[in-house]
C-alpha cells in the first residue's frame, strides 16, 4: 500500500481517528496492528516473516542483557539470522532457478512455490532496525526491552516499514514507551510534510520518471543523451526519495511521533564524505556507527600491520562497498558503492575530508561543481539497466548522433530544470527567507494546486521501496 | 499556525477563482459530468484496417508485446499458405483489443475468416488493465472521439470515490490534462524557438527519442503486469463478465461472421499443469465454459511443453528461437480452420 494510493489514504484517516479515541494503554497495540494491516496488505506471509523476525530479537536482546558470557554468541546468532534472511531474499533471483529445478526433480512443484516467493517490501530497512538494537544492547547503549507490543510496534512502524529512516531505538522505542495525547502542535509539523511530500512525488518524481526512463531505456544512448538522461535520474531519486521520507515523517507526526531527517541538501555537498552525511542520513549514520567507526577501530589496534595508507582506506571501500550490496544484488550496485568508497579514498588522499570547505567562493563553486559532476555520475551507474549496457555506450557511443539530438536535449534540460525549481526555490526560501510566512504560504499554495493538476489515476511506487 | 491558516486562504481561494474561471475557459458544465472523463481526440489509427483491405487475411492477430515479439507474421502466413496478420500492441490490454476489433476489423469493408486474440491470466475481464498514465497514450491511438464502452469500463469503473468526486466538482482536477498539455507546451516549443525550431522540429526532435522497440525494463513492467491480473478482485470471472469488454467482443464478431479464436499464452510462472492458484483455475474454467457456448475456439498453449524455459527472456517474452518454435505451434493449431 503506498503512501499515495487512495486505499492508504482511506485506510490512515480511518486509523488516525481510531488511534487518537483509543485509550492510551491501547495506542502501541493499535500501532502494531495497523503496521501489520499496511505491511500484510499485499502479501499477507509478508507479516509472518516479519513477527517472526522481530520475536527472534526482541528473546536474543533479552538474553544478551541476562546472560553477559553468552552476550556475543546471542548476538552474532541475532546477526547472522537477521542478515541470513536479507541475503535470502535479496539473492533469491540469483538462485531460485536451481532451486526450483531440484525440487522439481524430488516431484514438488517448484516454480509454483519460488515464483510466489518476492523481496518482503522492507526487509533491508527493518533489518538494520533490529540489528541496531541487538548491537545496541550488547554494547550497553540501550537497555532491551520488556514490552514485546513496544518493541514489535517499533520496528514495523508502518510510516516507515517500506523505506526508512532507519531510526535507532534510542530515537523511536524510546517515544513508544511514553504516554502520547492528541496536540494540534502534531497536525501543524506534519502538513507542510505532506504537501512536500506529495507534490515532491506527484509533480516532479513522477514527471521526471518519463524522461529518465525514455533515456536509460534507449538501447544505446550518446553520451549526450547519457548526461541529460543522468541529470533528469539525480533529480528525480532525490524527489522521489525526499517525498517519501516527508510523508513518512508528516504521518509519524500525526500519530504523535518525532523521527529523523533523511536529507540534508545533499547535492550542495563539496565531498563525497560531506554529501553522504546528507544523503539518506539515517542509513549513512547506521553505516558509520555499525560498520566504519568498528573497522577503524580494529585496524587503529592492529595499526603496527597494516600501514595508515590501508587504516584510511579500508573503512570507506569496505563500508560503501556495503551499502552498494544493501541497496541490491548484483554487480551494478557494488560498482556503485565502490565508486563512492574509492571517491572518499582519494578526497582524503588530497586532504578534503568530509566537511572540507575552501576559503575563496570561486573555489568553492568549482569544488561543488565537481562533487556534482562525480554524483551525477555515481547516479547513471545506479540508474543504468546494466554494466554492460553503461560500458557499451561511454565506450561506444557517440557524444550526439545528429543535431535533432542536440536540440532535443536542449529541450529536455529545460524541462529539467523546470521541473528543478521548486526544490531550488523551497531552499532559497528556507535559506534566506525563513521568516517570511506569506512567501511559504505562496509556495505552499502552489505545491497544493501542482499537486492537483499532476495527480494520475496510479502513481509509480517509490524507488526505494524495492530495496 | 500562522503559516497554516494563511495556505489555507491562499489555497482556498485560488481552488474557488480556478473553479469558476476553468469550466468557462474549456466550455464544460459544472459539476462536470462523469461521462465525459477521458478525452480522447477524434483521430483513430487505421493502420490494421488499411492492412486488412490490401492484404485480405483469414487470420487476424490480436494482443499485446507477447504477440507483437512472439508470432512471426510472415513465417505464420507462409506455413498456412494463407495471410495472417500480426496486430499485436506492446503496453495493451483488453480496451485496446476491443477498439482494434471494434474500429478496424468490424468497419474492414472485407473481413478475416477468425479473429484471434492472445491473452494471458484475467486480462479478458480487467478492461482497465494497462488503460491509465504512460498507456493511455495508445488506447487514445484507437479510440475515436466518443467511446462509450471504454469510459465506463475502462475508466468509471476503475475511479475511486475521491477521483470521482475530484473529477465532478475540481476543476483544475477535471482539465488537468489540458492544462498540463499546456505547461507542456510551453517547457517546449519557446526554448526551442530561441534555438530556431519550430513546433515541428520540436516534436521531431523529442520523438525521435522514443524506444523503438521493447527493451529490458518496459519488459521488466509488463513482467510486473503480471500480479495486477491476479489481483483477487480480478479473478471472479463470473463477476466481470458484464462489465468487461469480452460480450462486446463476441457480439461484433457474430454481427461480421468472424469466428474467434482464444490462445492463452505460456507464461515461466505457471508453467506446469495445474501450478496455478485454485482461483486462477476456477476462473480459466469458467472462460472456457463462456467461450464455448458462444461457439468460439479456446487454445490452451500455457503449459505447452515445446516452449521450453530457456525460451523465455522473462516470464512472459521469447527469444528469437521461441518466437520461432512458438510460430510453428500456432501454425499447427491454426492449421484445421484454413479455408482453401
Amino acid at each position: 500500500m503506498s503512501f499515495t494510493s487512495y486505499d492508504f489514504i482511506v485506510f490512515f484517516l480511518v486509523f488516525l481517528a481510531a488511534y487518537w479515541l483509543a485509550p492510551a494503554k491501547f495506542r502501541n497495540a493499535l500501532l502494531l496492528l495497523g503496521s501489520y494491516i499496511v505491511y500484510g496488505w499485499l502479501a499477507g506471509w509478508h507479516v509472518v516473516v516479519l513477527a517472526l523476525a522481530t520475536a527472534l530479537d526482541y528473546f536474543l536482546a533479552l538474553g544478551i542483557a541476562a546472560r553477559k558470557d553468552k552476550a556475543r554468541l546471542f548476538l552474532w546468532t541475532g546477526i547472522i539470522l537477521n542478515v541470513g534472511l536479507l541475503a535470502f531474499f535479496k539473492y533469491y533471483f540469483f538462485f531460485n532457478e536451481s532451486l526450483a529445478n531440484a525440487l522439481n526433480g524430488m516431484g514438488l512443484n517448484g516454480d509454483a512455490f519460488f515464483t510466489k516467493i518476492l523481496l518482503p517490501l522492507g526487509l533491508s530497512f527493518y533489518v538494520l532496525k533490529k540489528i541496531s538494537y541487538l548491537l545496541d544492547v550488547e554494547r550497553g547503549t540501550f537497555k532491551p526491552t520488556r514490552d514485546f507490543i513496544a518493541y514489535a510496534a517499533y520496528v514495523s512502524f508502518f510510516p516507515q516499514v517500506f523505506s526508512g529512516p532507519i531510526d535507532r531505538p534510542q530515537k523511536l522505542l524510546t517515544q513508544l514507551y511514553a504516554p502520547r495525547a492528541w496536540k494540534m502542535e502534531n497536525f501543524y509539523q506534519a502538513w507542510t510534510l505532506l504537501v512536500m511530500g506529495f507534490f515532491k512525488k506527484m509533480f516532479i518524481a513522477n514527471t521526471t520518471q518519463i524522461i529518465a526512463g525514455q533515456i536509460f531505456e534507449l538501447e544505446e544512448p550518446s553520451l549526450l543523451l547519457l548526461i541529460v538522461g543522468g541529470l533528469t535520474y539525480t533529480l528525480q531519486i532525490i524527489a522521489d526519495f525526499s517525498s517519501y521520507t516527508d510523508l513518512s515523517r508528516g504521518l509519524a507526526h500525526l500519530l504523535g511521533f518525532e523521527t529523523t531527517e533523511n536529507f540534508n541538501r545533499p547535492y550542495l555537498a563539496l565531498t563525497p564524505g560531506e554529501f553522504w552525511n546528507r544523503w539518506h542520513i539515517s542509513l549513512s549514520a547506521w553505516l558509520r556507527d555499525y560498520i566504519f567507526f568498528p573497522l577503524r577501530r580494529f585496524l587503529l589496534k592492529n595499526k603496527t600491520r597494516v600501514s595508515e595508507f590501508w587504516i584510511q582506506s579500508i573503512p570507506p571501500l569496505v563500508t560503501m562497498a556495503v551499502s552498494g550490496l544493501w541497496h541490491g544484488a548484483g554487480w551494478k550496485f557494488i560498482i556503485w558503492g565502490l565508486y563512492y568508497g574509492v571517491l572518499i579514498v582519494l578526497y582524503q588522499a588530497l586532504g578534503a575530508r568530509g566537511e572540507w570547505k575552501p576559503k575563496e567562493k570561486i573555489k568553492q563553486f568549482f569544488a561543488w561543481l565537481l562533487m556534482f559532476a562525480l554524483i551525477v555520475f555515481g547516479w547513471i551507474i545506479f540508474r543504468a539497466i546494466s554494466l554492460d549496457w553503461l560500458w557499451q555506450t561511454l565506450t561506444h557511443a557517440p557524444f550526439a548522433r545528429s543535431p535533432q539530438e542536440w536540440t532535443a536535449s536542449f529541450i529536455l534540460l529545460v524541462m529539467v530544470g523546470f521541473y528543478a525549481l521548486p526544490l531550488i526555490l523551497k531552499m532559497m526560501l528556507d535559506l534566506y527567507a525563513e521568516k517570511n510566512l506569506t512567501l511559504h504560504a505562496l509556495y505552499y499554495t502552489a505545491a497544493v494546486l501542482l499537486t492537483i493538476l499532476f495527480i494520475n489515476s496510479t502513481s509509480p511506487d517509490f524507488i526505494y521501496v524495492q530495496f | 499556525m500562522k503559516l497554516f491558516v494563511r495556505a489555507f486562504f491562499l489555497t482556498s481561494f485560488s481552488l474557488l477563482t480556478l473553479s469558476l474561471i476553468l469550466p468557462r475557459v474549456y466550455g464544460q458544465p459544472y459539476p462536470y459530468p462523469l461521462e465525459n472523463v477521458n478525452q480522447f481526440d477524434a483521430s483513430v489509427k487505421l493502420a490494421p484496417m488499411r492492412r486488412i483491405e490490401e492484404e485480405k487475411p483469414q487470420f487476424v492477430m490480436v494482443g499485446d508485446s507477447v504477440l507483437h515479439d512472439g508470432v512471426d507474421e510472415k513465417l505464420l502466413t507462409q506455413r498456412l499458405g494463407v495471410p495472417a496478420l500480426n496486430f499485436g500492441e506492446p503496453g495493451t490490454g483488453s480496451a485496446v483489443w476491443y477498439l482494434i476489433i471494434k474500429n478496424n476489423i468490424e468497419d474492414a469493408p472485407t473481413p478475416p475468416k477468425y479473429i484471434v486474440i492472445f491473452f494471458r491470466d484475467t486480462v479478458l475481464t480487467t478492461p482497465s488493465f494497462r488503460t491509465t498514465g504512460r498507456y493511455f497514450a495508445v488506447v487514445d491511438d484507437y479510440a475515436g472521439k466518443r467511446e462509450p464502452l471504454v469510459t465506463e469500463f475502462a475508466y468509471l469503473n476503475s475511479m475511486t470515490p475521491l477521483e470521482k468526486f475530484a473529477t465532478r466538482y475540481l476543476p483544475l482536477y477535471t482539465h488537468r490534462w489540458q492544462l498540463r498539455a499546456a505547461l507542456d507546451d510551453a517547457m517546449r516549443y519557446p526554448p526551442a524557438a530561441l534555438i530556431g525550431c519550430d513546433r515541428r522540429c520540436a516534436n521531431q526532435a523529442i520523438y525521435q527519442l522514443g524506444p523503438k522497440e521493447l527493451d529490458a525494463v518496459a519488459l521488466q513492467q509488463a513482467v510486473f503486469d503480471v500480479d495486477a491480473l491476479n489481483a483477487p478482485e480480478n479473478l471472479n470471472f463470473k463477476q466481470n463478465l458484464e462489465t468487461s469488454f469480452l460480450p462486446a467482443i463476441v457480439e461484433i464478431a457474430k454481427e461480421r461472421n468472424i469466428h474467434l479464436i482464444f490462445v492463452r499464452t505460456k507464461s515461466t510462472r505457471f508453467s506446469r499443469p495445474n501450478s496455478e492458484p485454485p482461483a486462477l483455475q476456477t476462473y480459466l474454467t469458467d472462460l472456457q465454459n463462456y467461450l464455448a457456448a458462444e461457439q468460439a475456439t479456446y487454445i490452451d498453449l500455457a503449459h505447452e511443453e515445446r516452449l521450453l524455459d530457456s525460451y523465455f527472456i522473462d516470464l512472459l517474452h521469447l527469444n528469437r528461437e521461441g518466437r520461432a518454435v512458438f510460430t510453428e505451434i500456432l501454425a499447427e493449431k491454426f492449421a484445421p480452420f484454413v479455408v482453401k
